[in-house]
């Protein structure tokens, strides 16, 4: 009998505290669904290379230029910024496959690089076909460095460079011809991106426009500035919050690219 | 007493003399943006004749109200309240929101867009010489074109996989026949398809003469290049330079930002090559043409 009365006790316990779960399950659940829901950026950058022959020189605002970038996106953008600083060593496995920059909606790369590769602190490349972008959550990615898409210019992939790493990924925004290190470029890209006064007279621009709008302020006619994206209509995205991506992307062999002479 | 009446006009004169000089240290200099060791540069042109000094320019700081930009607004078709950004512009836009205008609060340079129409496909865009006239009309229909502003040429100012979407056509200002160079050297008017103008930067400051400035001989600003002190650096893969072209203009920075005092600046322009010898692209670089007390 009492082992009988014990055992109808255990039960209901162990009820009551599946039923406490299933209210904490419940309750709790949305939080941690809000925060994977917001928009996320992140960025990088590189100021100090290593020595080496030949020696490359430091960057004197790349870490100014990624934070205006991330603070604007934060205050006026809503956006949640998850990594933010020089979370060094930046390694190439923070770009590569299943890479942290992946894990981000949008994210900024500051400093050297190259034609089809970006270059770390420590002299390592990150070459174009080491990286796959798109994997999980990245949709835009800004390489604020010199030439890195100076060869994606054929609309095959195979041909290209760095458009062998869209993956899902709907733009690449780089360069043709070198950039300066300069402590504002983000600020306006960033600018561009975002309707400041939400049904004002300002205007939110496409990732595509404002990678070209806002780096023109600073380069002279010189400057080739190029994007890539999966397909054409890549070009009509807006920013998360701001309109969002337009319509869905078939990944294929094919790439559309965007090149825009500097005034 | 002589020698305080000799003494109070020596530094009279010393005085008159600095003021006709001009504002010395208050001028801003070309920035330094060393270029890497690494990199052979050399000069494959005659160096240019200049002169020992040239005027010096203070720019008139603009005052950017919203009469101002709703005055400038008309004139691109854009009828409103103008309504500042958070990134130092005031701007405006029609109700469709398909015309923007921004004015940089700092300089009043003006950037009108039309984002739908920069990059659309398969444009039917005019000849350069009709670009010409095009953008000529547009400029002296809003009372911009200026008498000291020539066409410098037309380009194609932006393309989508490969075919030009629109076309640029670039004026260069010039003041005492030398030109008004570097980033902050903004005249362009970009048109698209059936001729129309999809997008505005130009920059026309005042200024007011400001005694006049030294000017180092071609020589010391080769040198300067050459030592490496020159702006802005080549990109790393260069590792030789061909000069091809050595000039002397003034040098404005950057839209965004206000500057005092226009900068003599000698502007070189050649050919950035690799380690192979393969051209890599265009260079151009700017070292500081003045002397300062």
């Amino acid at each position: 009998m009492r082992i009988k009365d014990h055992k109808r006790k255990l039960g209901s316990n162990i009820c009551m505290i599946l039923a406490l779960s299933v209210f904490l399950w419940i309750t709790i659940l949305p939080i941690p669904l809000l925060a994977e829901d917001a928009y996320e950026a992140a960025g990088y950058w590189v100021e100090e290379y290593d020595w080496g022959w030949p020696p490359v020189l430091d960057l004197d605002y790349t870490e100014e230029d990624t934070q205006e970038f991330l603070d604007y996106l934060e205050n006026s953008g809503g956006y949640l910024i998850n990594i933010k600083g020089d979370e060094s060593p930046v390694a190439q496995i923070d770009f590569t496959y299943n890479s942290r920059a992946d894990s981000h909606d949008i994210f900024w790369f500051d400093g050297h690089g190259g034609a089809g590769h970006i270059l770390l602190a420590n002299l390592e490349k990150v070459e174009y076909d080491e990286v796959s972008w798109g994997d999980y959550d990245l949709e835009w990615i800004m390489l604020h460095a010199c030439e890195t898409l100076a060869d994606d210019d054929t609309g095959t992939k195979s041909t290209g460079k760095f458009a062998q790493a869209l993956n899902g990924a709907r733009l690449i925004c780089g360069s043709v011809t070198s950039l300066i290190s300069h402590p504002t470029d983000s600020y306006y890209v960033a600018g561009y991106m975002i309707d400041d006064d939400g049904g004002g007279a300002d205007v939110a621009y496409t990732v595509l426009l404002s990678w070209f709008l806002g780096l023109d302020i600073h380069y002279d006619d010189g400057t080739v500035l190029r994007v890539i994206g999966e397909d054409n209509y890549c070009s009509l995205d807006y920013l998360w919050g701001q309109g969002g991506p337009y319509g869905n992307t078939q990944i294929d062999s094919s790439f559309s690219y965007w090149t825009y002479t500097c005034d | 007493m002589r020698k305080i009446v000799c003494y109070l006009l020596l530094v009279a004169l010393m005085g008159i003399i600095s003021a006709c000089r001009g504002p010395g240290i208050e001028f801003r200099n070309v920035p330094l943006n060393n270029v890497s060791d690494d990199i052979d540069i050399a000069v494959m042109t005659p160096l240019p004749e200049t002169p020992d000094y040239i005027c010096s320019y203070r720019i008139i700081k603009p005052d950017i109200t919203c009469q101002y930009v709703t005055e400038y607004g008309a004139k691109f078709g854009i009828v409103g309240e103008p309504s500042n950004t958070n990134f130092g512009q005031m701007t405006m836009s029609n109700p469709e929101k398909d015309k923007i205008l921004h004015v940089y609060s700092e300089t009043g340079a003006l950037e009108y867009n039309c984002p739908n129409k920069l990059f659309k496909v398969n444009p039917e865009l005019p000849s350069d010489n009709e670009a010409i006239d095009i953008a000529t009309n547009f400029l002296r229909g809003i009372g911009f074109l200026f008498l000291d502003i020539d066409v410098e040429n037309v380009v194609i100012g932006g393309s989508t996989n490969g075919i030009p979407s629109h076309l640029l056509v670039k004026f260069t200002r010039t003041i005492d026949g030398f030109p008004i160079t570097g980033p902050g050297s903004k005249f362009g008017i970009r048109i698209g398809d059936e001729g129309e103008i999809v997008r505005v930067l130009v920059w026309h400051p005042e200024f007011e003469q400001a005694g006049e400035i030294n000017i180092i001989e071609p020589y010391t600003a080769v040198n300067s290049l050459q030592t490496k002190k020159a702006y802005p650096a080549a990109p790393p893969d260069c590792k030789s330079i061909k000069i091809e072209d050595i000039s002397l203009g003034y040098y404005l920075s950057s839209i965004d930002t206000y500057q005092q005092y226009l900068t003599p600046a000698y502007i070189f322009r050649g050919k950035c090559y690799n380690g192979k010898g393969e051209y890599l692209q265009d260079y151009v670089s700017w070292v500081d043409a003045g002397t300062y007390p």
